[in-house]
């Protein structure tokens, strides 16, 4: 599966799993294969998210309420469960979202001029 | 924040079945999907489901991890831990059994005892601060304390008119009465009360106005008072009560009011349903009518002193009005010698807060003395079940090894083990708070006689519990005596044995014990010489054949055990 030969997946840094489930999920409803196939395909192939990872996070947003479920059918009519955005979602997304550009700027800027 | 998470868990746990099998749905959707994306991709299908199955990582795996990681996953952790430890009971049930028993018995007796005490001499009257009423004894040179409690009528209108000692003064009687007309009348619980009553004790009227001095005079009309359970019951809450009259052993009375929801009277255990004032008796019982003579004692007295005078002083007060004025209060065609002794006697104040009840003189000081006992008694079957569990552990020394090698983590076999005391302990609770209030109310008659059985009951429990264990410890042991020509009798003779030495250390420590005790309780044990031979001679032989029962149980079970499986055990 590996796209352009440049090694191993990377692990996905500890807390933004969530993070980024939640800005996928910004976009449209999807269902858990859909996520983890964005999730690959946005991160060029570096995220490759286990099921086993996946599923505790989704379940996790949605007991919290970040996110609300519903079954529909898939592209190949199949039973789908797919997750959207509660505005609760939306908020921890946006909050999430500055708290994540802080530390990218933080880390960067440290990188560069050490 | 806080309870929407709480009741995000709550629902979870509630909707778990739905849920585990909505993610078995969404887990199948997964791989289905990832297959059909690998076959579009060229691989073949079966390599493609291979490869598939491969990313997911094992169903139960993911299942398992959803499960632990959301909110109240430790409920379900708690609750298969909680079905094990049922199933280890139902595996061994006598053993369950006889520390539910151990338990229930002292959980039980204690609580019998406590809520006697608690009805009887703790719980406040619900009236205005309780804690600053007093009630009044008066006591007599030659007669034991505490003193009479019952005061005529005039007495109780002299003390009424103390205002510089109290600032009110309630006198007050039980009585029934028979309500209605003829062909409708009930019997209901009432009493007479002074005009001060319940301005003194502070009741608030939940409809209509309560009774006042003005109402207890001679020749006013006669009104009464209901009380809130009466009202709900006869009249369901309906105004209209107010002004209407009922028949009160013939007689007319209006009812003027209703008591405060909560108050039943200030005698504990019975209760006020209608209260009339005490001037009231010659129209609604005119054969009673001389209790209003100076020459019937009859009313109890609760008086609520002044503020910031100290009980001690207001006695002294009292003491003071009463050399004044004795003279005029006792009944004047008394015998002198009587009348001398009335005179000099003395008021006493008691603390009256929890009201008056005839049952108090005689029976708080055995009930702490019981309380005492079967506080004992606890701890005693704490140290029988602690002893339980202990011979137990020992035995399910292999079965922890054993879960502990397949992986069983420290933390869950110690949580397993306090929820399996958990459970046994709030089991022994429920049936002993459910003996208890059965017991109640047979309680006070068979008290003492009751307690000695439960006492035996519990050793002999305890008894029995170690015995059993110690035969089933010894399985091994017994089945090679036994193989090796051992008799059935012989087995159940050596296991007797065991349980007479326990027995026989027992009554050694135990007759010294007693003998101490009874110095003690000597006061309260009627019409019996605490030292009895005759007592002490029966208790023991009662004992005996108790223990001996208890003994010969787990020894007949040893006799029957079967050579060959119990070599083959283990």
């Amino acid at each position: 599966m590996k796209k352009d030969g440049s090694g191993d997946k990377l692990d996905v840094p500890q807390g933004t799993l969530d993070l980024m489930i939640l800005a996928i999920l910004a976009r449209e409803p999807m269902h858990g294969y859909g996520i983890s196939q964005r999730l690959a395909l946005l991160s060029h192939e570096n995220f490759r998210v286990n099921p086993g990872s996946l599923f505790p996070s989704l379940y996790r947003l949605e007991q919290d309420g970040k996110l609300k479920a519903e079954w529909r059918a898939t592209e190949n009519n199949r039973n789908g469960k797919y997750y959207r955005l509660t505005a609760a979602g939306r908020r921890q997304l946006e909050e999430h979202r500055r708290r994540w550009d802080r530390i990218a700027f933080a880390v960067t800027s440290v990188l560069e001029r050490a | 924040m806080r309870l929407h998470r709480f009741a995000s868990v709550v629902s979870w746990i509630l909707r778990r079945r739905k849920n585990e099998h909505g993610l078995d749905e969404e887990l199948q959707t997964f791989v289905e999907l990832s297959v059909a994306e690998k076959i579009r991709h060229g691989v073949p299908p079966v390599e493609a489901r291979r490869l598939a199955m491969l990313e997911l990582g094992g169903i139960e795996q993911v299942k398992e991890r959803v499960r632990t990681e959301r909110h109240g996953g430790w409920a379900d952790e708690i609750a298969r831990d909680v079905r094990y430890v049922l199933r280890t009971f139902a595996r061994n049930p006598g053993f369950s059994l006889v520390v539910v028993m151990t338990l229930a018995l002292a959980i039980g007796a204690n609580t019998a005892i406590f809520s006697l005490i608690d009805a009887l001499t703790l719980r406040w009257l619900p009236v205005r601060s309780p804690q600053e009423l007093v009630q009044l004894r008066l006591r007599d040179a030659r007669a034991p304390q505490p003193g009479a409690e019952s005061f005529s009528y005039p007495i109780v209108r002299a003390l009424s008119e103390q205002d510089d000692i109290f600032t009110g003064v309630a006198g007050f009687s039980a009585f029934s009465f028979d309500v209605g007309s003829r062909g409708f009348i009930s019997r209901v619980p009432g009493a007479f009360v002074s005009g001060e009553y319940y301005e003194m004790l502070g009741v608030i009227p939940a409809a209509g106005r309560l009774l006042t001095p003005a109402d207890d005079r001679p020749g006013a009309p006669p009104v009464a008072v209901i009380s809130y359970g009466y009202w709900d019951r006869w009249h369901t809450r309906s105004g209209d009560v107010l002004g209407e009259t009922m028949l009160v052993n013939g007689a007319p009375v209006t009812i003027v009011g209703v008591t405060a929801r909560g108050f039943v009277g200030t005698n504990v255990g019975a209760v006020f349903d209608i209260t009339l004032p005490v001037n009231a008796l010659p129209q609604v019982s005119p054969g009673a009518a001389s209790l209003l003579d100076p020459g019937n004692f009859w009313l109890r007295v609760l008086a609520r002193p002044q503020p910031a005078l100290p009980v001690a002083q207001a006695a002294a007060r009292l003491n003071v009005f009463w050399a004044q004025t004795s003279d005029s209060l006792i009944a004047p065609h008394w015998p002198p010698t009587q009348r001398k002794a009335m005179a000099n006697s003395w008021f006493e104040l008691y603390p009256g807060g929890t009201g008056w009840t005839i049952l108090r003189d005689d029976y708080s000081e055995p009930l702490y003395v019981l309380m005492a006992c079967v506080g004992l008694v606890l701890l005693i079957a704490c140290a029988n079940v602690a002893s339980l569990l202990l011979a137990r552990a020992s035995v399910r020394r292999q079965e922890v090894g054993i879960r502990m090698a397949i992986g069983a983590g420290r933390t869950r076999i110690v949580r397993q083990l306090l929820i399996e005391s958990t459970l046994l302990s709030l089991t022994g609770a429920a049936v002993g708070i459910g003996y208890a209030t059965l017991s109640r109310e047979r309680m006070m008659a068979t008290l003492a006689g009751g307690f000695g059985v439960l006492a035996l009951t519990v050793a002999c429990v305890g008894l029995y519990g170690l015995l059993a264990y110690n035969v089933a410890q010894r399985t091994r042991e017994i089945g090679i005596r036994m193989a090796l020509g051992a008799r059935p009798r012989l087995v159940v003779a050596h296991i007797l044995e065991v349980g007479a030495r326990l027995l026989l250390i027992g009554v050694l420590i135990g007759l010294p014990a007693a003998w101490a005790a009874s110095r003690w309780i000597e006061t309260l044990l009627f019409g019996l010489e605490p030292t009895d031979p005759a007592a002490i001679g029966t208790a023991i032989v009662i004992l005996v054949a108790g223990a001996q029962v208890a003994a010969y149980l787990p020894a007949r079970r040893a006799s029957r055990i079967d050579p060959l499986m119990a070599l083959r055990h283990e």
